[in-house]
């Protein structure tokens, strides 16, 4: 049943081809994945009030307002106000902020460094065994603790909290590229290109690099997903972003004494959290689905 | 006939012999009993437990239990003898002859003697805030004897025995073996005289305490700190849990027998918990912003003049405390509750003048440097405050750089004079205005200002409270104008215990000696 529909599904996509761009393609066949529909829509949702946070915040996520501490959700602060009177809607909205510029440095950070790692690991296996074990090493402590380790050593910073969590997901983007390139420098098109003296540098750049980048994409936004939860988590902790910058982490933490007083504080930065990760998860789930050719027109 | 008389008797009798029961059962209940192991919800780590080495409160409400001086605080903050078995004054307040204990020993099994009392008194004042500030008078300190002791001063005191009894850096007593080991360096060992003795400090996890067997305790009734004093608990152990609501789930689960620094806004949910009891110190400090008036920017007097003049000190208490019951705002540096409050000063206090600061920056030539302002947020009397005075002090053009950073760290920075141009802190209840560390050169801060260390030290010098308390009024007037530490307000302090922590004494000074666990 599911082979037939997966069949006619490609067949309908194979017919409507010719009549669409090949850059339209890929956005209709996302948009057929309804589920990955909906974590597009929140990502960019997300990514939207990023970039607008200081016109969709109604007030300064700073500002002091102590006469008006624990207002409740109303017509003046739409999520309330927490314990010193900051408007915990601009809090929320500037968070989302840091959130996404967390998430991205992390998965450039990460990509960068990772991408580096695999391809020369992959391809120069006498520097395999070297790089594998340090990132074997780091992969061996849990990524939270070694995230706290290095925010404990490198003092709290948004700078500190996007390399922390970055050298955290290093070893998993540089496992996933270093796997494909060990395939990849098998292939007939990789050896011929050696075998007609291109230097390894172009080899690299313009016959490897390309073919393991669809594996790592996805990886990309579960990563971002981790960073933003991992920032959260940071701050929560009192060991990511000082403590007076507006981020969903710190929001959470100062509203937790006062989860049956004001739930407010804990509920709207929870829900962004939520929807974000969400969004994220979706979203790769079904761009994983998009980029697997074996799965590729089976809308879900 | 006989059997209906019989009944009502049997009857009375039940109800007696339940009542008889009902009563034992309480009073085994609350009758003080040995065992058990407290465990003690701290705002954080203590620096060090060296007494001497700061002013730290955290480090003397660990230090307390293990370590003794010569003299200690009763109820009414009068000095009364504990190592020391009384004292003579000689030479018109000059020489202070102290006659120790005899069966006094050290957690070594070391008796006390005179060498250890000298040796410590040294270190005290060599390496302590209060110490340095008392030992410019002395003249001399030797052993006369075994047990007896001579201090002999520049200027006559009449405060010697009162300041030995102040806890801010307190002057107990090590034993000389291990302070000749510690060199100058930190102390290498904790070993005091008091009831409990230390065992292990394992970072971040815990500071544990067992009872000492070998006490001898003072016969007294127990007076404040005075007094009778007796173990009955086995084991202490003082957990750093600096988050707030951490230290409250944990005290509702029973994870705690004792935490301190509730915020006062769960006052009322406290109370209301099942098995908990809410602890509140009424006065306990007041909070305050020290500026560095040794290095940087804030050696501008005018700078400093300009923070006063610009603070509104109701939102930074509000903000800092939560509950309206649990702060006041009051000019004196001692509390109303003290015969030494005073409101002199009272027109620099809470001005709230926006373009008097703003006059006053124009005038010292500020052009944008950053504060580097030290807080933590284990103490949330220290950092909503500042949180608020940032945002003020930025409306006059001030631009704030708050750093934040646990306690211990913080009290690290702030000895480093070029690290920092303000930090957030409180004094906490001194029994002594002469050696307040609200007042002290040494204080890091060091407002070091001849003419209110000269009045200090007349203070010192003079028996007659009335001349005292002028004395004394005149330094409050150079605190303001001088504004080297912004007094903000007093704040009362919101401890709980579970209800079976019994023998418990509220006050300024924390201790569990007396304490016991009750039904366990």
């Amino acid at each position: 049943m599911t082979v037939s529909t997966a069949q006619v599904t490609a067949e309908e996509v194979v017919a409507s081809a010719p009549t669409l761009a090949p850059h339209w393609l890929w956005l209709r066949q996302l948009c057929r994945r309804k589920i990955a529909l909906v974590g597009a829509v929140l990502v960019v949702l997300d990514v939207v009030i990023a970039l607008f946070a200081p016109a969709l915040a109604r007030w300064d996520p700073q500002l002091l307002d102590v006469k008006a501490r624990l207002s409740p959700p109303g017509d003046v602060h739409w999520m309330g106000t927490d314990d010193v009177g900051r408007d915990v809607w601009s809090r929320v909205i500037h968070g989302t902020r840091l959130s996404m510029v967390v998430g991205g440095a992390v998965v450039l950070l990460s990509f960068v460094s990772g991408i580096a790692f695999g391809l020369v690991g992959g391809y120069y296996r006498a520097l395999d065994n070297v790089l594998m074990r340090v990132m074997d090493g780091l992969m061996a402590f849990p990524g939270i603790i070694l995230a706290i380790a290095l925010m404990a050593s490198l003092g709290p910073s948004v700078i500190n909290v996007i390399v922390a969590l970055g050298i955290v997901q290093v070893p998993r983007v540089a496992r996933i590229v270093r796997g494909s390139v060990l395939v990849i420098r098998e292939t007939p098109y990789v050896e011929a290109a050696l075998a007609l003296g291109v230097p390894d540098r172009t080899v690299l750049w313009k016959h490897v690099l390309p073919n393991c980048l669809s594996p790592v994409i996805v990886q990309g936004t579960f990563i971002f997903a981790a960073a933003v939860l991992g920032e959260a988590a940071l701050s929560f902790l009192g060991v990511g972003v000082p403590p007076q910058v507006p981020s969903w982490g710190n929001v959470l933490a100062e509203g937790r004494l006062y989860l049956q007083q004001a739930p407010w504080l804990t509920l709207f930065p929870g829900a962004a959290i939520m929807a974000c990760i969400l969004g994220l998860n979706l979203f790769g789930d079904g761009l994983r689905d998009f980029l697997d050719p074996k799965l590729r027109g089976i809308a879900s | 006939m006989r059997s209906s008389r019989f009944v009502p008797i049997c009857g009375v009798l039940a109800v007696v012999a339940a009542l008889w029961l009902t009563s034992a059962l309480v009073a085994a209940q609350t009758a003080p009993r040995k065992g058990g192991a407290l465990r003690v919800g701290m705002i954080g780590e203590p620096p060090t437990l060296d007494q001497y080495a700061t002013t730290a409160v955290i480090t003397r409400e660990i230090g307390i239990n293990i370590f003794e001086g010569l003299y200690a605080l009763d109820a009414k903050l009068q000095p009364a003898p504990l190592l020391a078995e009384g004292h003579d004054v000689l030479d018109g307040g000059k020489r202070y002859v102290i006659r120790l204990r005899k069966d006094v020993k050290f957690h070594s099994g070391k008796p006390l003697t005179s060498a250890d009392v000298v040796a410590s008194l040294r270190r005290w004042g060599a390496t302590a805030a209060v110490g340095k500030t008392v030992f410019k008078n002395v003249e001399g300190l030797e052993a006369k004897g075994p047990t007896v002791v001579e201090v002999r001063l520049k200027e006559p005191s009449v405060t010697l025995p009162t300041i030995l009894a102040q806890l801010d850096s307190a002057a107990v007593i090590y034993p000389k073996e291990v302070i000749d080991a510690s060199g100058e360096g930190p102390l290498k060992e904790f070993v005091g005289t008091g009831p409990f003795r230390f065992v292990e400090h394992k970072p971040d996890r815990h500071i544990k305490l067992v009872r000492f067997d070998g006490y001898a305790s003072r016969a007294e009734p127990t007076n404040g700190l005075a007094g009778q004093r007796i173990a009955h608990l086995d084991e202490l152990y003082f957990l750093p849990v600096p988050d707030y609501a951490t230290r409250q789930a944990g005290m509702l689960t029973g994870e705690y027998g004792y935490i301190q620094q509730i915020k006062p806004d769960q006052y009322d949910r406290i109370r209301a918990a099942a098995g908990v009891e809410p602890v509140v110190l009424k006065p306990y400090g007041w909070a305050t912003i020290v500026l560095n008036a040794k290095q940087g920017l804030m050696t501008d007097k005018r700078l400093r003049q300009a923070i006063q003049a610009a603070l509104d000190i109701e939102p930074m208490m509000l903000a800092g405390v939560g509950h309206k019951d649990f702060y006041r705002l009051d000019p004196g540096l001692f509390f109303q509750e003290t015969a030494w409050h005073s409101k002199v000063g009272a027109a620099l206090y809470n001005q709230r003048d926006k373009d008097k600061a703003r006059r006053l920056l124009k005038e010292a030539g500020y052009a944008g440097q950053p504060i580097r302002w030290l807080v933590t947020t284990e103490y949330e009397h220290h950092y909503k405050p500042a949180l608020v005075a940032k945002s003020q002090l930025e409306e006059i053009g001030l631009k704030i750089d708050l750093q934040v950073s646990d306690w211990a760290t913080v009290v690290q920075r702030r000895n480093k004079p070029e690290l920092w141009d303000a930090y957030s802190t409180a004094f906490v209840l001194s029994p002594e205005p002469t050696t307040a560390v609200a007042v002290l050169c040494e204080m890091p801060g060091w407002w070091c200002n001849p003419e209110k260390d000269q009045l200090l030290q007349a203070m010192g010098r003079e028996p007659d409270f009335k001349k005292r308390y002028a004395m004394w009024e005149k330094v409050q007037t150079i605190f303001y104008a001088d504004a080297t530490r912004i007094r903000l307000g007093d704040y009362f302090r919101l401890d709980a215990r579970r209800k079976d922590v019994q023998g418990f004494e509220a006050g300024p000074y924390m201790h569990f000696w007396n304490v016991w666990l009750a039904g366990r």
